[in-house]
């Protein structure tokens, strides 16, 4: 595993896939703070007065970070809030899987997006592939201590 | 080293929240705020008639949809004079919904235009969804009252939990 890694540079390759999917997902949100504000109502998981502030933010956030990691600039600090990013984001969709809300997850447009199929479908892949993204990001930061190991 | 992180992870939040800022600025929604307002949707008003029966009345004009009770939901059921409309997908409305209720899920209602403009517009329309968590019934009442002009649009919150339990009519 530690040789498949390093053969294909996968720290790398790692960076530039987080960074595109993370410049991706802020587009519409910044684009459209209003929808992407109902869209985080829609997980009742924090206080409605926070969630405008919050689709104003989050999206810059999730930019930075893909610019972040795709130019190597402020990398430490941007592979930390992307493993907690996608932490808190399976997590948010986990909790309103298991109360049975179906919502649209708002990951990457705002709205929802019919070619996806039912809402809980979509739900169960977001988390899948949250889980993976994940992956990658751990990978990220800990890029060095694979160039450690022999 | 982890001081250098967590310098980095500040400056990205900081600079994050400049940007969110800036880009409220420029933001031409005079309802979007920065804190957020739970809206609160005016309650119908309820008559007794001499024989002691509520009567409920639809208001000649509304700014906006209003909040409909169980038993205004029921009343108008029961008299047949309401569209009752469930805002949920149709996966969940096959596995049950109040009787003679029509589906329009909001997330994908641009699908279902040709029913929605076959309605009339000044028929009395009840959406609703899950009950207490659920905004959709809110959230395609605002597309019926703002989008297509419908006059008599209200939202029943307690929904179809609050209708099975009171034990009326489903299919």
């Amino acid at each position: 595993m530690i040789e498949f890694i390093k053969k294909y540079n996968l720290p790398l390759l790692a960076r530039f896939i987080l960074g595109a999917v993370f410049i991706y997902a802020s587009l519409d949100k910044i684009a459209d703070p209003v929808s992407f504000s109902n869209d985080i109502d829609n997980y009742h998981i924090s206080p409605i007065a926070i969630n405008n502030l919050v689709a104003l933010i989050l999206p810059w956030v999730e930019l930075i970070i893909g610019l972040s990691l795709i130019t190597g600039v402020f990398l430490d600090g941007a592979s930390i809030l992307t493993i907690l990013l996608l932490a808190f984001f399976i997590f948010i969709i986990t909790q309103a899987y298991m109360r049975g809300i179906s919502l649209h997850c708002g990951c990457f447009k705002t709205g929802a997006d019919p070619s996806l199929g039912d809402l809980r479908q979509e739900m169960l892949w977001r988390i899948f592939e949250d889980i993976l993204f994940l992956g990658l990001a751990i990978i990220v930061y800990f890029r060095d201590s694979f160039e450690d190991i022999k | 080293m982890m001081d250098k992180t967590i310098k980095q992870i500040i400056f990205i939040l900081l600079l994050s929240t400049l940007l969110g800022m800036v880009r409220f600025y420029f933001l031409k929604d005079g309802d979007f705020t920065i804190i957020k307002i739970a809206r609160i949707l005016e309650t119908t008003e309820v008559q007794v008639s001499d024989s002691g029966e509520a009567i409920f009345t639809i208001p000649s004009f509304m700014t906006e949809p209003m909040t409909a009770s169980l038993e205004f939901t029921k009343y108008f059921f029961d008299n047949k004079k309401a569209v009752l409309v469930d805002a949920r997908e149709a996966e969940e409305f096959e596995l049950g919904h109040i009787a003679g209720a029509i589906n329009i899920p909001f997330d994908y209602y641009d699908e279902y235009m040709d029913t929605i403009d076959a309605l009339k517009y000044d028929d009395i329309f009840i959406i609703y969804c899950s009950g207490g968590e659920c905004s959709l019934s809110l959230d395609l009442a605002d597309v019926f009252f703002g989008e297509k002009a419908f006059e008599n649009v209200f939202v029943f919150e307690g929904g179809l939990p609050a209708w099975e339990d009171a034990g009326y009519p489903t299919e």
